[in-house]
């Protein structure tokens, strides 16, 4: 391995002397300025500057939430984003993580891509992406939600949709910023920014920081219905630091985002064996890559990334305590890639992407424990586990020809090999028609998820798991239907193939029959200058071969906000999130309650660089759980919150 | 496997690094020119703050940014109505107001009558590469026809504004159809 990682930097480094000595090659732009008008007007270009971003070329329904949409509206966590938009659902367990269920499949938060600048973030062992607090949001350009399956681009796990959190960039959020404040339940954040871009040698910087803490809510005695006592304890501790350094077209960038918090309540209900104290989930997650795009033709468009991911679940993680013993946890995980993807346009009809890559991963085969027989000392540290070797070798090629200016046909296909699932092919089809007010999408597409280490070792362990997949058909439209109205619709069918489920005894996950789902998203914006809203619905409907309801999902959901300027200085924004009845996996509680949660944003500017702002979060206080396979009275979710916080910015 | 994976990632790289890039130029440094010659074209009403000259001309890039740097690195040492050139990006909307030029990126496609909102009845010169957004009230249209940037102007919308084009601009402009 050692040898591997030498011979791939030298590698590195032979590819960037390459990349660097070209760069002396440019022409000075500023003679531009000189020539005559008509010489300007005459002047043949190429087009296309920008780095080629995968996430733009999935053929598919794509929301983008501005980090103007995100400040106005007071997103805080990433549920926050996914809540107010169709087609998500949530079992947020308040203490260890939050299960996101996309398009209406519930799973264990594998089946949605998370990414960070492109590279991503999902938990390497299960291929889970961890929900809560610790995305810096403050430091978001955008975030791209890509709606249903998208392996034909991204590999596994890009089932149910793809969320691509893009970080500022160096050029565009110069100066200082600081983002900070406290509230109710303890809650308190700290973010520091700095970003610094130099015109003349094109090179910049940008770093920010972020430190949060809250206790989320009052989940003790009578404020629950199960087995906490007063002295329940529960916290988010969550830490975040993101660089990015440019330097002409190559982009070198790490997010760390680490994770603390309490299992108490996840454990506590389940027994009363279990303390309610001093337990501690670790985790945390780092991504460094390298990054560079290079045009060697206005035909072509190349982008080179190496990557190393890490996802690590510490070894000082205390899962649980009980009478006599406690256990701690260890699980170490690392990936190491590179990726190639080219764009080549031969004519103003046809055009082609596609990428090669390649990975290497180093993935613990299960958690390492170590035990105490004491409630007051701590097990040693455990040791490292055994760690299973994978190489995987992927390939995607996706063609697109303009039939008419107006209408554009794609299909594209992609072949993965692993050594540990073996080979999966993956095909798509799209056919596009854009007019000046509207755009109406027909697609075709498919997407698998691989079993990881975690599925296959767990419980008793299943070797025979076969990938989940996918098959969706999917009409979508965007109409501006009056110069401030705005009406989005998608209506979809989709076929889920091996649905991974735990078998009758609980030891072990099997592979499910067929699931059908078809579903509706509905979307209305209406835009003016100083009132801007917006009100979308989510219709699913599930069907088995027997018809069956699926559990934990609700049939309907919907969403509304309103945000209001009344003068240059002060924002006002409300919104609601609407869930109806679910039928919930537990005799005892075999259903959850619908329930309809406000939430609040009043911002004051009170210079350009200075702005205030409170924000209420459950403003009714509404009582209100989210379904779980044990009582539903374990899953309350977040109580009222008052947050009072600044945000200033000095260039 | 091991080997053969090594050697592959090996061959793409080296392959990858070998590409010889040549100079060209690209669709947005010739648009990012092209706001400079507009200006040049363009008279702004006495009380806009383009006639300070204690304060820069401000060019801004509302959505996603499609220049790149390109911006900086031109305006870096350029001067526009003889004056120092800010560029500022806007994604909060309420910033539009500070700029004297501004340019709507295809990013905000759907929001450009919003957009308008902001800058109606303020000496601001509106400019897009979206298709069509002339008739949604867009000052200046640019465009491409046989790899070459064209532009349209949009007289009525010239009309509402405070901001008049000189004559000799509209004699480069194409008409949209």
């Amino acid at each position: 391995m050692k040898q591997i990682c030498v011979k791939y930097a030298f590698m590195m480094m032979y590819v960037f002397f390459e990349t660097f000595s070209s760069f002396a090659q440019e022409i000075p732009k500023d003679s531009l300025f000189e020539i005559s008008f008509e010489d300007l007007m005459n002047m043949e270009v190429s087009s296309g500057t920008k780095l080629l971003q995968r996430a733009q070329e999935v053929s598919a329904k794509v929301t983008i939430i501005s980090y103007d949409i995100i400040q106005k509206r007071g997103y805080n966590t990433i549920e926050d984003v996914l809540a107010d938009i169709p087609g998500f659902q949530f079992r947020n367990i308040q203490s260890i993580n939050s299960y996101v269920f996309g398009r209406g499949i519930p799973n264990q938060n594998n089946l949605i891509l998370v990414l960070i600048d492109g590279v991503q973030i999902n938990e390497l062992n299960s291929g889970g992406f961890y929900g809560g607090a610790q995305y810096n949001l403050d430091n978001v350009e955008r975030i791209e939600v890509i709606y249903g399956p998208a392996s034909v681009v991204y590999g596994t796990n890009a089932v149910s949709g793809i969320v691509n959190i893009i970080t500022k960039k160096p050029l565009t959020s110069q100066g200082v910023d600081v983002n900070a404040h406290t509230g109710s339940f303890n809650t308190q954040k700290l973010q520091l920014g700095y970003g610094y871009y130099n015109a003349e040698n094109d090179f910049g910087i940008r770093i920010s920081g972020l430190k949060k803490y809250s206790e989320k809510g009052d989940f003790g005695g009578a404020n629950c219905l199960h087995n906490w006592s007063d002295s329940v304890y529960n916290f988010e501790n969550d830490m975040s630091f993101d660089t990015k350094l440019t330097y002409k077209s190559i982009t070198i960038g790490t997010n760390y985002l680490r994770k603390q918090s309490s299992a108490n309540l996840y454990y506590r209900t389940q027994g009363t064996q279990y303390r309610e104290g001093e337990s501690l989930w670790n985790i945390g997650f780092l991504n460094s890559y390298v990054t560079y795009n290079v045009k060697p033709s206005s035909r072509f468009l190349f982008t080179h990334t190496s990557y190393y991911r890490n996802s690590t679940l510490y070894p000082n993680t205390i899962a649980h305590i009980v009478d006599t013993s406690q256990i701690r946890y260890y699980r170490p995980n690392y990936l190491i890639g590179t990726e190639l993807v080219g764009k080549f346009t031969v004519n103003d009809k046809f055009s082609s992407i596609g990428g090669i890559s390649f990975d290497y991963e180093n993935l613990a085969k299960d958690y390492s424990i170590t035990w105490s027989d004491s409630i007051i000392y701590m097990p040693p540290k455990p040791p490292k586990p055994v760690m299973i070797e994978n190489y995987s070798t992927n390939g995607f090629l996706q063609l697109t020809y303009a039939i008419l200016p107006q209408l554009e046909a794609s299909a594209g296909g992609r072949f993965d090999y692993n050594t540990s699932y073996d080979f999966v092919y993956t095909p798509s089809g799209s056919l596009i028609y854009k007019a000046q007010m509207y755009t109406i999408k027909l697609l075709y597409m498919e997407a698998f998820r691989a079993p990881k280490p975690w599925d296959y070792n767990w419980g008793e362990g299943n070797h025979s798991l076969l990938p989940e997949e996918m098959h969706s058909m999917e009409v979508t439209s965007n109409f501006v239907v009056a110069k401030h109205v705005m009406v989005e619709t998608s209506i979809y069918k989709n076929r889920f193939y091996n649905m991974f489920v735990k078998n009758n005894t609980n030891t072990a996950w099997i592979n499910a029959d067929t699931i059908n789902l078809i579903g509706l998203e509905a979307e209305l914006q209406y835009l003016r200058k100083r009132f801007q809203s917006y009100i979308n619905y989510t219709y699913l409907h599930f069907y088995d071969f027997k018809d069956n309801t699926l559990e934990e999902i609700a049939p309907h959901t919907c969403n509304a906000g309103i945000t209001y300027m009344p003068t240059s200085n002060i924002t006002a924004h409300v919104r609601c999130n609407y869930t109806s009845k679910k039928v919930n996996a537990n005799i005892l509680y075999p259903q959850v309650d619908d329930a309809c949660v406000f939430h609040a944003k009043l911002s004051y500017i009170v210079q350009q660089s200075l702005q205030w702002f409170i924000d209420v979060r459950n403003i009714l206080n509404t009582e209100y759980y989210h379904t779980s396979n044990r009582n539903v009275t374990a899953y309350r979710q977040p109580q009222r919150t008052v947050l009072i916080g600044v945000t200033w910015h000095l260039l | 496997m091991k080997k053969s994976f090594h050697y592959i990632l090996l061959c793409v790289c080296v392959v990858f690094a070998n590409m010889q890039l040549h100079a060209q130029t690209q669709e947005y440094i010739v648009k990012a020119v092209f706001i400079e010659r507009f200006a040049r074209f363009i008279e702004w009403p006495p009380e806009s703050k383009v006639h300070n000259t204690a304060k820069p001309f401000v060019v801004g890039v509302v959505g996603e940014n499609p220049f790149g740097t390109e911006l900086e690195r031109l305006y870096n040492q350029q001067a526009i109505k003889n004056k120092q050139v800010d560029i500022l990006y806007i994604s909060d909307y309420k910033n539009i107001e500070r700029c004297d030029i501004i340019f709507i990126s295809k990013s905000e496609q759907s929001k450009v009558h919003l957009i308008l909102d902001y800058c109606k009845s303020k000496p601001i010169v509106v400019i897009s590469d979206i298709e069509k957004s002339q008739s949604m009230g867009v000052h200046i249209t640019m465009g491409m026809q046989h790899n070459k940037v064209v532009f349209a102007i949009n007289d009525k919308a010239f009309e509402k504004s405070a901001c008049k084009v000189d004559y000799r601009l509209k004699q480069y402009a194409v008409q949209q159809k």
